[in-house]
């Protein structure tokens, strides 16, 4: 939703160390993140925020693998990422997913190795670093038959 | 030169009695075909083939023509004419135990160019005798089936 | 590997099975079908930008359930458009299309793929084409704009069909053209302004195909259309066109003109009607036409019922071009018949009458009707056959006799004997019973005859075995007929024909074939019969040698009056017969010597060698002695085909009248045969109807798929029509 990044952010692990003069916090062991409709789970999480401000700038999520979903319209219809690392930077809206990554976001779903998605304009990148090309689905009600 | 008197020939006990699906073509043939196995002692049961009862399949006759003579108004007078006939063996699966096995008989037929009434009762005369001697080849052949 | 094309030594057991000895290899669809409908992209980067439009990029696909897209980019809004670009190929159930850029937009639901400079194939019909731009409809309906297609395998290219646009639909099973251009080996050989084509057998019959034919005076074109108007109807209508190249003269054989020929089908639950009429119109606007209706009805299992009448409503003027199965003929027949047959009991009624046209040729008799019955009864032992017939004959000169005659033939005889030796004792009872009406003394009378025949044929069959597990047979067979003379001078000969002495003629008990004359005769005939088996049991050579032994004259003819002896020789002449029946080479042998006249009483041989290399032998010669000379026959043809490479083979016929001492029939011709061509060109040069030699080239050629073109010679079977096939793949 447009104003998550306004919400609270509310955070469980299994263990955490603060960097207070960085502004960094990491987290380990079943680590779950949320904020408004953003939900984040990972292994291994750390938390960059501006010093000054304490305000949440991004954040790295690493598992195997971490997901990451936010709901995008009052409709309910919520998107879904998952991948080894994901980068997400709350100040300009984009999420990174680095290895196995997976983005399922309305009728779209696509598996690459690399997927850049910007979460407000809903646009994405995808890219095949090696292991395969990207895989993206439709489903019928979306694309009309071109047999 | 090492004739003796025909020894023992006998249809196989297989054979003894038979169902008959005949697509020859020819109701002479198909009748002919009746009596030469009735003469030879085999029973036509008209019933579906059974792992008692095997079928004898005849598919249609095969005739060829060769041109002999021609009047000098190029009407055809005489032809030879060879008629085959190809049978099978089958079981109540329809696969064959034996067979495709051929026989075939060769006329001349003469006069070609007579009177209609003429010609269509020496033609219908000869084809009689060659069906007749046709069916008792295709019976006489199966004294030597092998199962 | 563009075309998914296969060489035949990489494909397997099963697929080499269905390919023709001519083609080199086969199209491998290998597309396999995907459940769910849901769309696939895969590429090696996508991006979607802030319109929703996906870029795809490096070996970009595009998978959906009935077709899939593959090219270097594709851009396009789902449900909207596709954009491909470099390398593109679209793929669908056994369709091909390769391009460098496609445009895929979806109008109102209807989808159409556009693509440039593209490549087509269709693996099953094995139709490839190319063209400047061709498009395809969801449905797989195919355009091609300024473009070609042939059934030529790659690299190959016998034959294209150029046309400025084509449509091929493999729903309907047909393509048609506009402005097409038939190229044989890169040269236009054929214009037409439009066609109508099948693209698979299942539609495919008569010429489909303009068809020419060239003479010295004249072009001739036949276009033929093919109709499926419903199911169980279809018809092939062929217009016909005779154009003069040069100044034709009066005694000029060929006509100038123009025809139609027609032929309807209907294929009913109980059987096939067929209507076929060729009408020619010529200069002087003369009408010429030849018509033929033949139905046969198989109203239940027993019994049926047809017709078939052939009618010549010109009289005598018969059709310049004619391609269907009516050709000209002295006499055209008219006939229904209904036919029961039930077990080994079979009966029939016909009516059989004639049209003559031509006033000088004699009309035959007519049957109004003819009814007969016949059974068949066997055991082991006994067999009974008794035949019965009564025909109403008719004779449209009014000259002469005819009149009414019921037939009844009963055969009985009883075989003792065992697994060595037979002996079979039967009569044969032949009543005859006229009523007959006699035109010259314009008066009635009757005539009958009753007659008892009685025979005894033995045989004793002695065996061995040879080389191996070869079998010969050696079988003497003593036959004892008696056929007492009977007054026969008042019946009229209606069907009554003497059957040339041969050796199955000697051991038969009917001298005359038909019903008007019984043969008298008491003799005695001797033969030797040898089989000789391969060890597969199969039936190779058959030889046998025999002769008759008259015991009295014989006073039964055909002509004059019966009672006067016709023929007192002793013995007949010696009657052999050999005959071989190989897999690839038959024989059939027939030779009578008479040692009285010290003659060559009869000599027919025919034999045929076809070996697996293609090669093919026929030989025939056929020698009938007869007193009158210009009675006799002394004929002789040689045919051969002869493969000189793997695609062409050479022809030759030539057929020679011995008494007459000219050529019959003499033919040259060679032909090419690949894949997707079959071609043949021959010189023909034959003795027509009237007794004078006609002469023409035939150039035939088919582009597999696409049908037949080319004339034929129908005035005369020869080499060249083996060769033909039909244009069906080889001989």
């Amino acid at each position: 939703l447009p104003n998550d990044h306004q919400q609270p952010i509310s955070i469980e692990a299994d263990k955490a160390f603060f960097d207070q003069k960085q502004g960094t916090a990491s987290y380990s062991g079943n680590v779950m993140v949320k904020q408004g409709s953003i939900v984040i789970e990972a292994q291994q999480l750390t938390i960059q925020t501006n010093p000054e401000t304490g305000e949440f700038k991004a954040l790295n999520a690493q598992g195997s693998p971490s997901k990451f979903s936010q709901q995008m319209d009052q409709a309910g219809n919520t998107m879904h990422a998952n991948g080894d690392s994901l980068d997400y930077d709350v100040t300009t809206g984009q999420l990174e997913i680095h290895n196995n990554g997976y983005l399922q976001r309305g009728e779209d779903e696509i598996s690459a190795d690399y997927i850049h998605y910007l979460l407000e304009e809903g646009t994405f990148k995808a890219e095949n670093r090696g292991s395969g090309r990207v895989n993206m689905t439709l489903q019928p009600s979306l694309t009309d038959q071109i047999d | 030169c090492g004739f003796q008197l025909r020894g023992q020939t006998q249809v196989p006990p297989q054979l003894q009695s038979l169902t008959l699906l005949l697509g020859t073509g020819s109701q002479d043939f198909d009748r002919d075909l009746r009596i030469a196995l009735a003469q030879a002692g085999i029973r036509i049961v008209d019933s579906q083939p059974s792992a008692e009862l095997h079928q004898l399949k005849v598919n249609p006759l095969e005739l060829d023509d060769t041109v002999m003579a021609r009047a000098s108004d190029n009407d055809i007078t005489q032809v030879e004419r060879r008629i085959k006939a190809t049978y099978f063996i089958r079981d109540e699966e329809g696969k064959a135990l034996w067979g495709p096995r051929t026989v075939s008989i060769s006329i001349m037929l003469n006069n070609q160019d007579a009177e209609q009434s003429l010609r269509s009762a020496y033609n219908a005369e000869q084809m009689q005798r060659a069906s007749h001697q046709l069916a008792d080849e295709l019976v006489y052949d199966l004294n030597y089936a092998t199962f | 590997n563009e075309w998914d094309w296969v060489p035949k030594e990489s494909l397997s057991e099963t697929q080499q099975a269905t390919l023709s000895q001519y083609c080199r290899g086969a199209y491998v669809d290998n597309w396999q079908v995907m459940e769910g409908n849901n769309t696939h992209l895969l590429a090696d980067m996508i991006y979607r930008d802030e319109q929703g439009t996906l870029y795809m990029d490096g070996a970009a696909t595009l998978r959906q359930p009935l077709s899939q897209l593959d090219a270097d980019s594709i851009k396009g809004v789902p449900g909207e458009y596709y954009q491909a670009q470099g390398d593109v190929s679209l793929r669908a159930q056994g369709q091909l299309i390769r391009s460098d850029n496609a445009y895929i937009s979806s109008k109102d639901g209807n989808q159409t793929a556009q693509f440039d400079q593209a490549k087509f194939l269709s693996h099953s019909s094995r139709i490839r084409g190319e063209a400047g731009e061709i498009s395809r409809t969801r449905d797989g309906l195919i355009f091609i704009k300024e473009g070609f297609y042939t059934t030529c395998e790659p690299g190959e290219n016998s034959w294209q069909l150029y046309g400025s646009s084509i449509e091929l639909n493999p729903d309907s099973g047909f393509g048609t053209a506009k402005h097409v251009q038939i190229r044989i080996h890169d040269v236009p050989v054929f214009y037409f302004p439009w066609l109508r084509f099948p693209l698979d057998t299942r539609r495919q019959s008569g010429f489909l195909f303009p068809s020419f034919g060239i003479s010295a005076k004249r072009l001739t074109l036949t276009a033929p259309y093919y109709l499926n108007l419903a199911p169980e109807y279809d018809a092939t209508i062929t217009p016909n066109l005779a154009l003069p190249i040069a100044a034709s003269d009066a005694e000029d054989k060929d006509k100038i003109g123009q025809g139609l020929d027609i032929e309807l089908r209907h294929l009913s639950r109980y059987g096939e009607t067929r209507y076929e009429q060729s009408t020619f119109y010529d200069e002087g606007g003369d009408e010429a036409t030849l018509r033929k209706f033949t139905t046969d009805q198989h109203l239940t299992e027993s019994f049926a019922v047809g017709a078939y009448l052939e009618d010549n409503p010109t009289d005598n003027r018969v059709p310049e071009l004619n391609n269907t199965s009516i050709q000209e003929e002295d006499n055209y027949e008219r006939r229904g018949y209904a036919r029961y047959n039930l077990g080994n009991f079979s009966s029939n009624v016909q009516v059989r009458r004639f049209q003559t046209p031509d006033p000088l040729e004699d009309k035959p008799l007519e049957w109004l009707p003819r009814i007969n019955a016949s059974y068949r009864y066997a055991n082991t032992q006994y067999s009974y056959q008794p035949d019965v017939e009564f025909t109403d004959f008719y004779e449209p000169d009014k000259e002469g006799q005819d009149g009414e005659r019921a037939v009844l033939n009963q055969d009985f005889n009883a075989r003792f004997g065992n697994e060595w030796g037979e002996v079979t004792a039967g009569m044969l009872h032949q009543y005859r019973d006229y009523q007959l009406h006699d035109y010259d003394l314009n008066q009635d009378r009757r005539a009958s005859v009753n007659h008892l025949s009685y025979y005894l044929d033995t045989s004793v069959v002695f065996e061995r075995r040879f080389n191996g597990s070869w079998r010969q047979t050696l079988e003497p067979q003593v036959s004892y007929l008696y056929a007492p003379y009977k007054e026969q001078s008042d019946i009229p000969d209606f069907d009554a024909n003497e059957m040339e002495m041969t050796y199955a003629q000697a051991f038969s008990h009917r001298r005359f074939s038909g019903n008007d004359r019984i043969g008298d005769s008491e003799q005695i005939a001797l033969g030797l019969e040898s089989r000789i088996y391969d060890d597969n049991n199969v039936n190779r050579w058959t030889l046998q040698g025999g002769q008759v032994f008259y015991l009295d004259d014989r006073k039964v003819g055909t002509t004059g009056q019966t009672g006067d002896v016709v023929d007192d020789s002793a013995r007949s002449a010696f009657l052999t017969t050999a005959s071989y029946n190989g897999d690839d080479f038959t024989l059939a042998n027939h030779f009578n010597y008479d040692f009285d006249e010290n003659r060559v009483d009869l000599a027919q041989s025919a034999l045929k060698y076809t070996p697996d290399s293609g090669l093919v032998f026929n030989l025939s010669f056929s020698y009938l002695h007869d007193d009158n000379e210009d009675e006799m026959t002394k004929q002789s043809s040689f045919g051969t085909i002869i493969p000189i490479n793997d695609n062409w083979h050479f022809f030759h016929q030539q057929s020679y009248d011995w008494i007459d001492r000219e050529q019959t029939a003499q033919v040259e011709g060679f032909g090419y045969e690949n894949c997707c061509i079959k071609t043949s060109f021959s010189y023909q040069r034959w003795r027509d109807d009237d007794g004078l030699f006609d002469e023409g080239v035939f150039v035939q050629f088919i582009l597999r798929s696409l049908s037949g073109v080319g004339r034929t010679n129908s005035d005369i079977d020869t080499i060249a029509d083996d060769y033909w096939n039909q244009g069906k793949v080889g001989y």
